[in-house]
C-alpha cells in the first residue's frame, strides 16, 4: 500500500482540525480547541485504484507569537493549505505559509481551501479575490466541515495528485 | 561552561528519566531498526521488530529518516497510539544511523495548550469586534478607533463638520403591518444602500436607529469638501434606493423611499461610553438642524441648510430654494431643495 503523509497548514482557527476530524470521523464540533504541535491521523483512501495509506499531519496554526517550523513539513507529499472565509487576513497567512513550505521541500501539490462555507453570508473574502488568486494558478475550494461540502473531494483531490494520478 | 557536580547530574537524568519517560530508536541508513529500548511501552509502542523497515512501525517517522541536519526536535507530536511527545532525532555521521528520542510531552503539552487556547480566543475576539466596528462605522474609522488613532481627542473637541439624516419615509406603517422577518429583511436591503455611499464618501456613520441612519462628514483626513461629500453621498443614496425599489416594484413587493437632511457648522466631536464600549458621536445644534430637515424633506428629496448649500463645489445650481418652519426655530429658515432622481410611480 502507497503511504503519504500530507500537512494540513494555515492560521490559527480557520478549522484545520475540524476538516480532518470531519474527514476521518464523520463529526464535526463548534467548539474551538486549539492545537498544539501537530496531531497525526490516519485515513486510508481508494484513489485511481490504488490503495493509499493518508498520513495527515495537522499542525498548530500560525499567530503572531509562533511560526510554523518546516522540519514538521519534511516528508510530506501534499499540503491543505487552509483559510478561513470570514476572516480575510488568512488567506494572506495561507500564501506566505505556501511560499515558506516550498522554499523547504522545493514545489510540492497543495490546494487553498476556503473554510467555513456554511457562512458565506459572512465571509470577507470577495469573489474577486478567489477570481484573481485561480488565475495566479491556485487550485481552490470552498469547504464546511460543519457540513462536510467539499470535505471529502479536497483530501481525494490532493492525493490524486500527489500519487500522480490523472485529474478527472 | 564547566559541566554541573555529578550529583546534579545524576538528580538531572533522575528527573529526566521520572518525568519524560525516554526510549529510543536507532534506524539504518535503509531505514531499518537496528535497535530500541527505553520507556518505549510508556508510549504506546509495542512489538517492534529489528531489521525491518521503521516506517511501516511508526508511520508518523515516515520522510523523517534520514534526517539532513544533525539534529532535528519536532515538539508536541501527538502520535497514532494517542500519546504526547517530543520527538528529538539525531544523525550520527560517522555510522549513517538516525537515533529516534520520545519523550513524555503531555504535561508540557497541556500547560501550553490552555496559554494558546486562551490566547487565540483573546484575538479571535479581538478580530470579531473588529469586524462588528468595521460594519457599523465603515473600515476606516473602526481601524482608527482599535488603534486608538481617530483624528480627534476622544475626550470631546469643536469641529466644522457636516452632518447628514437619512430616514425612509412611511416605514412605521409598514412596520406595524408587516411581519417582523419582513421588517428586518427589507431594513436590511435598505441600510447598506444608505450606509456604503457614507463609507465611500469618507463619512462616519454616528448611529443607525431603525430606518434612520446619522453620518458625519469633515472628521476624517480628505481635500474634499465636507458639504460637496455629504451631497455626493445623499445622491447617491437615492440612487441606490430608487433602484432597490425598481427591483422590489417588479417583484411586487413594497417599496420605500427615502427622505434626506444635511446642515453644516460647528459641532463637538468625540468619543462617548467607557473604554471597552465606545462610539464616536457629534453633538450640538446643526446635528438637530439637520434631523430636523430631514424630518421636513419629502420622498426622494435633499433638504439642505444654507451653509451647506454655500460651500458646495458642484450641484448648487440645481437646488431651489424653499423657506421652512422647523420646529424649535422661532423664525422661517432659508433651505434648499434638490429632487435628484426621476422616481417610481
Amino acid at each position: 500500500m502507497i503511504q503519504k503523509k500530507l500537512c494540513m497548514l494555515g492560521a490559527f482557527a480557520v478549522g484545520k482540525t475540524s476538516l480532518v476530524r470531519r474527514f476521518v470521523q464523520s463529526l464535526f464540533t463548534d467548539k474551538y480547541l486549539t492545537t498544539v504541535g501537530v496531531k497525526i491521523d490516519k485515513k486510508q483512501v481508494v484513489c485511481a485504484d490504488k490503495e493509499v495509506a493518508l498520513l495527515l499531519w495537522d499542525l498548530y496554526g500560525e499567530d503572531e507569537f509562533q511560526r510554523v517550523q518546516t522540519s514538521y513539513l519534511r516528508g510530506a507529499s501534499g499540503l491543505l493549505l487552509v483559510a478561513d472565509g470570514t476572516r480575510s487576513a488568512t488567506v494572506d497567512k495561507a500564501i506566505e505559509l505556501r511560499d515558506r513550505a516550498a522554499s523547504a521541500l522545493g514545489p510540492i501539490p497543495h490546494l487553498l481551501l476556503l473554510n467555513k462555507w456554511d457562512l458565506a453570508a459572512d465571509w470577507e473574502v470577495s469573489e474577486e479575490r478567489i477570481t484573481t488568486l485561480t488565475q495566479q494558478g491556485w487550485q481552490i475550494l470552498r469547504t464546511s466541515a460543519k457540513s462536510g461540502e467539499h470535505v471529502e473531494q479536497a483530501f481525494q483531490q490532493l492525493t490524486a495528485q500527489m500519487i500522480g494520478a490523472p485529474s478527472k | 561552561m564547566s559541566q554541573p557536580p555529578a550529583i546534579l547530574t545524576q538528580y538531572l537524568m533522575d528527573v529526566l528519566l521520572e518525568e519524560r519517560h525516554p526510549a529510543y530508536l536507532e534506524v539504518d541508513e535503509a531505514g531499518c531498526l537496528l535497535r530500541c529500548g527505553g520507556a518505549l511501552g510508556h508510549h504506546g509502542i509495542d512489538s517492534l521488530q529489528v531489521g525491518a523497515p521503521v516506517e511501516d512501525q511508526l508511520p508518523f517517522l515516515l520522510g523523517l529518516l534520514p534526517c539532513p541536519d544533525p539534529r532535528m526536535v519536532l515538539s508536541s507530536v501527538q502520535t497514532e497510539q494517542d500519546r504526547c511527545v517530543d520527538v528529538h532525532i539525531l544523525q550520527d555521521a560517522q555510522s549513517g544511523s538516525s537515533w529516534v528520542i520520545l519523550l513524555d510531552a503531555r504535561s508540557e503539552h497541556q500547560q501550553k495548550q490552555a496559554m494558546q487556547q486562551k490566547g487565540n480566543e483573546l484575538s479571535l475576539r479581538s478580530q470579531k469586534q473588529s469586524r462588528v466596528l468595521n460594519s457599523h462605522l465603515g473600515k476606516s474609522v473602526a481601524q482608527l478607533l482599535m488603534e486608538d488613532s481617530l483624528p480627534i481627542r476622544s475626550s470631546g473637541e469643536r469641529r466644522q463638520a457636516t452632518i447628514m439624516f437619512s430616514d425612509l419615509r412611511d416605514f412605521t406603517p409598514f412596520s406595524e403591518r408587516s411581519p417582523p422577518e419582513e421588517v428586518f429583511a427589507t431594513l436590511n436591503q435598505y441600510i447598506p444602500a444608505m450606509l456604503n455611499p457614507i463609507q465611500a464618501h469618507s463619512g462616519i456613520v454616528d448611529k443607525i436607529a431603525g430606518d434612520a441612519v446619522m453620518a458625519v462628514f469633515g472628521v476624517l483626513g480628505t481635500l474634499a469638501s465636507a458639504p460637496q461629500l455629504a451631497v455626493d453621498t445623499a445622491i447617491e443614496i437615492l440612487r441606490n434606493v430608487d433602484r432597490l425599489n425598481a427591483q422590489r416594484a417588479s417583484q411586487g413587493q413594497d417599496y420605500l423611499e427615502a427622505g434626506i437632511g444635511i446642515a453644516t457648522g460647528p459641532v463637538a466631536v468625540g468619543l462617548i461610553g467607557t473604554r471597552e464600549r465606545r462610539g464616536f458621536s457629534a453633538i450640538g445644534h446643526h446635528v438637530n438642524f439637520a434631523s430636523r430637515l430631514q424630518g421636513q424633506a419629502r420622498p426622494g428629496e435633499i433638504l439642505v441648510d444654507e451653509e451647506t448649500h454655500r460651500l458646495l463645489t458642484n450641484d448648487g445650481q440645481r437646488f431651489a430654494e424653499r423657506t421652512l418652519t422647523l420646529k424649535g426655530l422661532a423664525a422661517p429658515v432659508r433651505v434648499f431643495s434638490l429632487f435628484p432622481h426621476t422616481r417610481i410611480r
